[in-house]
């Protein structure tokens, strides 16, 4: 415990930073709408974007989404959302494994008598923590930001399942980069192959959008595995939630037996 | 039951080498210097030991317990105290030695007051704000807190003034009459010969002797250069004299032999100059282990 509460410490600072990010992006983003809704009329703007290469809107993630409905607004605050989610659990997952060895630490910690494993769940555990309050943060945000519009729609489900979206593949990608930094034989190209596989995700999420049917493209975008329209519809995909249970599971249990066995050294 | 014993270890990085086949038994209660130049494999045999890095091969046990399977078990017996002292920068002294004291079922408070008095360590500074003396200091109350049966120490003494390397001393020969047993790591044989009762020297990975400090002593080596006043040498030669070297009217060997003999034969000529001190490690390995 006083490892998870050091780690937690730690992280704090970083998490108020990002959370204040994300206040200003939710209520920022939300209260455009109004100015968008009220001065133009709504129409006219779905004319306006129909004029704006489908490569231009899949970028911004607006392709295929009405943003003129409140909910098809929100989708598009919300898939900034998850970008940011995504790029702060690549941060935390790399921190988690490498930054005791970056900085020189780990003679102190990993002499302490725990195992290694037990280490790495701690700050993992604090890392994964982060992403929890980041997910529960962004859906009070929306709450307060929407309920701040006044409209008499109810955004209430699709709220909650942004968040488990957002929790979800913001938790991928928190595997994805654990498992890259416990593998790489230098400790800080974890953060760098954490990056870029978003990277490949996103761009393979644009590729997806532009292709019409582009439904084997899709299991290797997760940017995709749950669509604005299915969220708005009120659907999650029960086939891409159990994908990325799975795949975080495997890469969290391989990253723990990989850490176990890794040299400790400074490079 | 020895408190360290290696049989064969080995451990290589690639295609560099680590350490190869270190034979080490270390007996309870004894402080074991281990000395080699730098790059040697010192640190890379402490690090296997404490299961940092894992060995390719060969037996690496701690007061009878497998240094990788009984890890856990062995690290609460143990003090470390790395050769560079790297703590989280942000914390003061007093916040990381109370963390480092909550991995043990004990309560340190007693004693880390007690070896911040010994070391004159202001435990309310920031860690980031310290000299390498005195983060060298907070190294070794944090191995020392939690009273091990093993200390580990790897070039303890670097960064620390003599008046407070002789403090340390003092501490350590105190945890020697406790009970605890010293694994010494240092690059200086003066300062393993002050306080260590056996000496296992490592150079290129592989131990070439191990001694008691007693016959090391005997053996020890001086390192001799005189410059005459006048006269140019051209010839020099003494018994336990080696690699001898002239230039102009001054002379340079090393000395193995009985003190008063050198004396004696020095007396023998008009001195500018004499100078005798003792050959680093790297001389000694060069001139007469490579022999």
């Amino acid at each position: 415990m006083n490892i998870l509460k050091r780690e937690c410490k730690v992280n704090l600072k970083v998490f108020l930073f990002w959370i204040l990010g994300l206040l200003v992006l939710i209520f920022a983003g939300m209260t455009k709408y109004t100015g968008l809704y009220g001065v133009t009329g709504g129409t006219s703007i779905n004319d306006l974007l129909s004029q704006i290469p489908k490569v231009v809107l899949a970028v911004f993630g607006m392709a295929g989404v009405d943003i003129t409905t409140l909910a098809g607004y929100y989708s598009v605050i919300a898939f900034y959302v998850l970008i940011c989610g995504i790029i702060y659990s690549v941060h935390l997952g790399a921190n988690a494994v490498s930054r005791e060895v970056i900085d020189k630490t780990y003679e102190f910690i990993f002499t302490k008598p725990c195992s290694k494993k037990y280490v790495l769940g701690m700050k993992v555990l604090a890392g994964w923590l982060a992403i929890v309050g980041f997910t529960v943060m962004s859906m009070v945000f929306s709450y307060a930001s929407v309920a701040a519009l006044g409209t008499e729609e109810n955004m209430n489900k699709l709220i909650i399942l942004y968040g488990i979206v957002v929790f979800i593949l913001s938790s991928l990608f928190y595997a994805f980069t654990i498992f890259f930094a416990t593998t790489s034989k230098k400790a800080e190209k974890g953060m760098l192959y954490g990056n870029l596989s978003f990277l490949l995700a996103f761009i393979m999420g644009i590729v997806h959008d532009m292709l019409d049917n582009g439904t084997a493209i899709k299991w290797i975008s997760p940017l995709k595995y749950f669509e604005a329209n299915d969220l708005i519809a009120g659907k999650l995909d029960g086939v891409f939630l159990i994908v990325c249970l799975c795949l975080t599971v495997v890469l969290m249990v391989f990253s723990f037996e990989r850490f176990q066995q890794n040299d400790l050294q400074a490079s | 039951m020895y408190a360290i014993e290696t049989k064969g270890l080995t451990k290589s990085y690639g295609k560099s080498r680590g350490i190869i086949d270190v034979n080490l038994c270390v007996n309870e209660g004894e402080i074991f210097g281990f000395i080699g130049p730098n790059g040697a494999g010192k640190s890379t045999t402490i690090r296997t030991l404490l299961s940092l890095i894992h060995k390719d091969s060969g037996v690496a046990r701690i007061f009878g317990l497998d240094c990788e399977k009984d890890r856990e078990k062995i690290l609460t017996e143990v003090g470390y105290l790395p050769s560079e002292v790297f703590y989280y920068d942000n914390m003061r002294a007093i916040d990381l030695l109370n963390y480092s004291a909550s991995f043990y079922k004990k309560d340190c408070t007693k004693r880390i007051r007690e070896l911040s008095d010994a070391l004159e360590l202001d435990v309310h500074k920031k860690i980031e704000d310290m000299s390498l003396g005195n983060k060298k200091k907070v190294g070794i109350v944090q191995g020392l807190l939690h009273s091990p049966r093993l200390i580990i120490l790897d070039e303890p003494t670097s960064g620390l003034d003599p008046l407070m390397q002789q403090t340390f001393f003092e501490l350590i020969q105190k945890e020697n009459q406790r009970g605890a047993t010293v694994l010494f790591s240092s690059h200086i044989l003066s300062e393993v010969q002050k306080i260590c009762d056996r000496v296992a020297i490592i150079k290129e990975g592989r131990i070439i002797q191990t001694e008691k400090i007693s016959e090391l002593q005997q053996n020890s080596y001086k390192k001799v250069s005189f410059t005459l006043k006048e006269n140019t040498l051209e010839d020099f030669q003494m018994q336990g004299a080696a690699r001898i070297e002239f230039q102009g009217n001054s002379v340079s060997f090393i000395y193995r032999g009985d003190c008063n003999l050198l004396l004696r034969q020095l007396s023998n000529y008009t001195l500018l100059n004499v100078d005798i001190s003792e050959p680093s490690l790297e001389e000694i390995f060069m001139h007469y282990y490579a022999e």
